[in-house]
């Protein structure tokens, strides 16, 4: 075993729905405003069905093969080569988003919170803490995210109670005009953006205790996460309105600042932006963790441990040439992400699937 | 300047990782450390000196950005 | 740890590890069966010094009277009561003639009226024994002499502790002895299963240390693992307990402390009934406690004195303080130089009005004033107490005062301080506070270059540390982390008595009820 640290059910379920609040929180009501207009809550709660459909696949895959990770299950069921090949490709896919997700902070920085820093420095020191944690391991992360838990759910509640107040329920209304095809294609965006990325679970699922209950733990973690998007974004409608909603980069970050009781609780939108930095702390460093451990794995290499300064060199890189500025994310993450991480975080999966089952029954 | 900062880093985490690598006297992992190290050093230099790096994204996009305007044609 | 980091200190200890192998230990020694030749030796060995004694008296046993030799250390041992039973024995023996057995034997069973009693054979055994107050009496012609235990010595006595007070609980405090502190914890623990482990630490001191733990509450893993980092120790003198301390600590190159002391006996003894074990040092009040996890540096032993709900509410506000003494100056400067949008538009007109003058940015006017602030209160802690009054009316009146009137400082830079001065003081453990002090100044520099995001950079950065710390295989933020719902009950809460019914999850994995179930405890019912 290249882990040789275990998570507990509940840091797994943590880590999922911090995973899954990740970039979401901020991105996912903009997205789906800006295909269902005021309808973007039903198609969240499509979206969050749907999502918990794939993880419930991911589940499965990852009982055909007990105590493997996804890189590893894909040589078992793939061959040495296949397997490799695919394994490498998941290692890139999970660089790749790392890679995003790094830039995603940087962008929502150097735009909203200090544009005066120069975005390199913002990569770097963020890329310092998520090399310690991948360093420090599984076990650390995940008893971080217990510790931080609290600080969030409590920083959402303040949040949405302050908020209530401004909510006008019209905006909602028209419900169902933009008629059920525009809403099923809303809820693709928030598939994109968490939901194909949970793949990423794969890698960690192995090193968790009680190893039958995972599955449930896992789902109910994506659930959670799905809950807390669709608050938001429900409330970045009936708060913001749909049109404001779709046209910024980050309306939940808008809508905290939208918050004023009295004179002097006002202005309190480092609130949502310290949830961001924390569940994005949490995502880039699974991301980046499930990647080091990918590559290693692949290589069968007796340690990830030594690939995480090199691969953190590479990302620094990679993060700032990924795209050159933020309209060209933005067409990217609508049009491009949703299929591209339909394959890896479906298709590949389910082949996986289907060829395990196969072969099982081959076997028989 | 930038350029010779990432050089150095590079030394540095070579002279943190190599020792317990080579102690461990397994060449998989010291080549892949390396190849690695050398791809971030040299990615490093090259982003330092402003050379044009090709953007992964726009190979994403050819393949994939059809698929996506194939969708939204389809919903919408 | 990896190889860049070894390398460096390597440098720095300046690779002197074991190339000098430890001095071989002086050969075993028999004593002679001659005054005449014994006591030469043993005024050799100590080269002549005049604090230990050697006395030669006569004793009589049987027809011929017998040379004999007390050796002690004046100071160190209390010889009176010797001294008055050989006495009493000399009368005895003239009024009846001895039976045939041996001098010694006699000696040892019906003579000497002292407590404790052991043979010697040996010089090295003989001179430790002296050295450490116990007086030795040798008898002409035997090779063979008696250990008594006389050690009495002068001592400051069971004083209030001065390290950790309180308002409500008992007033003894550790001393540096030995002995009156095992005698503290005896007297609060009255169990035959409240052992005690002996070892000698140090080539030079040969200090006593005491690994004190309750058999079958302690973990034994636990105790075995103190038992072998203790063993392990090489070194020429323990002084303190701190040397102890740095030398079994699973984590050297962190700022946390991973192993409490306390000068109070009921605090070692409520560590000791959870399961804890204690290392007791001579020569020092201070006694080790471990495992010790992040959240018994903010607990007192008050706390379970007092109310609960009162108990319960200085807990969180310890918390609070925590965060204020962390995160107030970094705060400040965060959002007095980047993020002047957060404040409430007439606080930040004040606040910019009262900066107008000032020629330094925020930090460099942080750093100045907290600067100061440590300045003043370590000269505080070490100078005679008389001039401490002179300081503090310095400090108010020069620092605080005639700095913000010359405009070098705003005043709310000086309330900041003030406020993250005294909170650090709140939090009970001194060693806790110093960490957090440290951590501060780090994360006012982080405030300072990257503002909101660096101080959350350096949080995330302290939690993973704290995260991968640990205490005697005990994870150090247990039971925040890994959560343990039951032991919540005595975490940052502090419920009623009568629902602590098991002790500390991870600390104590054998016997792990303290009590009746809660349901029967219950006074209201």
């Amino acid at each position: 075993m290249i882990e040789k640290g275990k998570i507990s059910l509940v840091q797994l379920n943590i880590l999922v729905m911090l995973f899954s609040l990740g970039s979401a929180i901020l991105i996912v009501p903009s997205a789906l405003s800006s295909v269902a207009r005021q309808d973007g809550w039903i198609s969240a709660v499509i979206g969050v069905a749907l999502g918990a459909g794939i993880v419930q696949m991911l589940v499965i895959l990852d009982r055909q093969h007990p105590g493997q990770s996804l890189v590893e299950s894909c040589e078992t069921i793939l061959g040495s080569f296949a397997g490799k090949l695919v394994g490498m490709l998941y290692f890139m896919f999970f660089f790749l988003l790392a890679s995003l997700v790094l830039r995603n902070i940087g962008d929502f920085i150097t735009t909203i919170v200090m544009p005066e820093t120069p975005i390199q420095a913002i990569h770097v020191l963020f890329l310092v803490i998520i090399v310690m944690g991948v360093r420090l391991g599984l076990e650390v992360i995940g008893r971080a995210s217990e510790i931080f838990l609290p600080w969030i759910v409590v920083l959402i509640l303040v949040l949405v109670f302050f908020i209530i107040p401004q909510i006008d329920i019209d905006r909602v209304q028209p419900v169902f005009e933009m008629g059920m095809n525009k809403i099923m294609y809303g809820s693709l965006s928030i598939l994109g953006i968490p939901y194909f990325e949970l793949v990423v679970f794969l890698m960690i699922l192995p090193y968790v205790n009680k190893r039958q209950k995972a599955g449930k733990a896992f789902l109910a973690g994506s659930l959670l996460g799905g809950f807390v998007l669709i608050l938001i974004t429900c409330l970045s409608i009936t708060v913001l309105g749909w049109d404001f909603t779709a046209r910024h980069a980050f309306p939940s970050y808008t809508l905290a600042k939208k918050i004023r009781i009295g004179e002097f609780l006002q202005r309190i939108e480092v609130m949502m932006a310290v949830i961001w930095f924390l569940t994005i702390f949490f995502k880039l460093t699974l991301c980046f963790y499930a990647s080091a451990l990918a590559i290693a794995q692949v290589f069968k290499l007796s340690s990830y441990r030594p690939l995480v300064l090199p691969l953190g060199m590479i990302m620094l890189v990679m993060s700032l040439v990924v795209y050159p500025n933020i309209v060209y994310f933005r067409e990217f993450s609508s049009h491009t992400w949703t299929p591209f991480a339909f394959v890896f975080g479906f298709a590949f999966p389910f082949m996986l699937l289907l060829l395990s089952k196969a072969k099982k029954a081959v076997g028989k | 300047m930038w350029a010779i900062v990432v050089m150095l880093i590079g030394a540095l985490i070579a002279a943190e990782e190599l020792p317990d690598l080579i102690r461990g006297k397994r060449r998989g992992d010291i080549w892949l450390f390396a190849a690695l190290l050398l791809a971030g050093t040299g990615l490093g230099v090259a982003q330092s000196l402003r050379v044009e790096i090709p953007n992964p994204l726009d190979a994403i996009s050819f393949v994939f950005a059809p698929v996506g305007k194939f969708l939204e044609a389809l919903f919408m | 740890m990896g190889g860049l980091f070894q390398t460096f200190r390597k440098i720095v200890a300046g690779g002197a590890s074991p190339k000098t192998p430890p001095p071989a230990k002086p050969e075993r020694q028999e004593l002679q069966a001659r005054l005449s030749d014994s006591l030469p030796v043993i005024r050799s060995r100590i080269g002549n010094s005049p604090d230990v004694i050697v006395r030669e008296i006569m004793i009589h046993q049987g027809p011929v009277p017998l040379g004999a030799a007390l050796i002690y250390t004046d100071g160190l041992a209390n010889i009176t009561d010797m001294l008055e039973s050989l006495l009493a024995s000399g009368r005895e023996a003239e009024a009846s003639p001895s039976p045939d057995e041996p001098v010694m034997q006699r000696l040892k069973q019906t003579i000497l009226t002292v407590g404790d009693i052991k043979d010697v054979s040996d010089y090295e055994t003989l001179i430790h024994a002296v050295l450490s107050g116990d007086s030795v009496l040798l008898v002409d012609g035997c090779a063979e002499g008696v250990i008594a235990s006389t050690r009495n010595w002068e001592d400051r006595g069971v004083n209030e502790p001065s390290s950790q007070q309180l308002i409500r609980g008992p007033r003894d405090g550790f001393s540096e002895t030995l002995r009156t502190n095992t005698v503290l914890l005896r007297r609060k623990i009255k169990d035959p299963n409240l052992w005690m482990e002996m070892k000698q630490i140090g080539r030079v001191t040969k200090t006593d240390v005491a690994m004190v733990y309750i058999k079958g509450i302690a973990n034994e893993k636990v105790v075995g693992e103190v038992r072998s980092r203790l063993d392990r120790i090489d070194i020429d003198a323990i002084l303190e307990s701190g040397y102890i301390e740095e030398l079994i600590q699973d984590e050297t190159y962190t700022p946390f402390p991973t192993i409490y002391n306390s000068e109070r006996p009921d605090a070692v003894a409520a560590g000791l009934l959870e399961g804890r074990v204690a290392i007791v040092v001579d020569g020092t009040p201070f006694v080790l406690l471990v495992p010790a996890l992040f959240t018994h540096f903010l607990q007192t032993s008050e706390d379970y004195y007092q109310r609960a709900d009162i108990g319960t509410l200085i807990r969180m506000l310890r918390y609070l303080a925590l965060f204020i003494s962390l995160l107030a100056p970094a705060a400040y400067i965060a959002v007095t130089t980047f993020h002047q949008e957060m404040i409430p538009t007439p606080l930040l007109i004040s606040v910019v009005a009262q900066r107008e003058g000032i020629p330094f940015p925020a930090l460099v006017e942080a750093l100045l004033m907290e600067g100061t602030f440590e300045i003043l209160r370590e000269a505080g802690i070490r100078m005679p107490r008389a001039i401490g009054q002179a300081v503090s009316i310095v400090g108010a009146l020069v620092i605080g005062q005639a700095a913000v009137e010359a405009g070098l400082v705003g005043p709310a830079m000086v309330i900041i301080v003030s406020i993250t001065a005294i909170s650090n003081f709140v939090i009970p453990s001194f060693n806790m506070g110093i960490t957090i002090r440290m951590i501060r100044f780090l994360l006012m520099v982080l405030a300072a270059t990257f503002g909101l995001f660096g101080i959350m950079v350096g949080l995330i950065a302290m939690v993973l540390h704290l995260c991968s710390l640990r205490s005697f295989g005990v994870p150090y933020m247990a039971p925040f982390a890994p959560f343990i719902l039951e032991d919540q009950k005595d975490n940052i809460f502090r419920l009623p008595h009568w629902m602590l019914v098991t002790r500390p999850r991870l600390i104590s994995q054998t016997n792990t009820t303290r009590q009746r179930s809660t349901k029967e405890n219950n006074p209201n019912t």
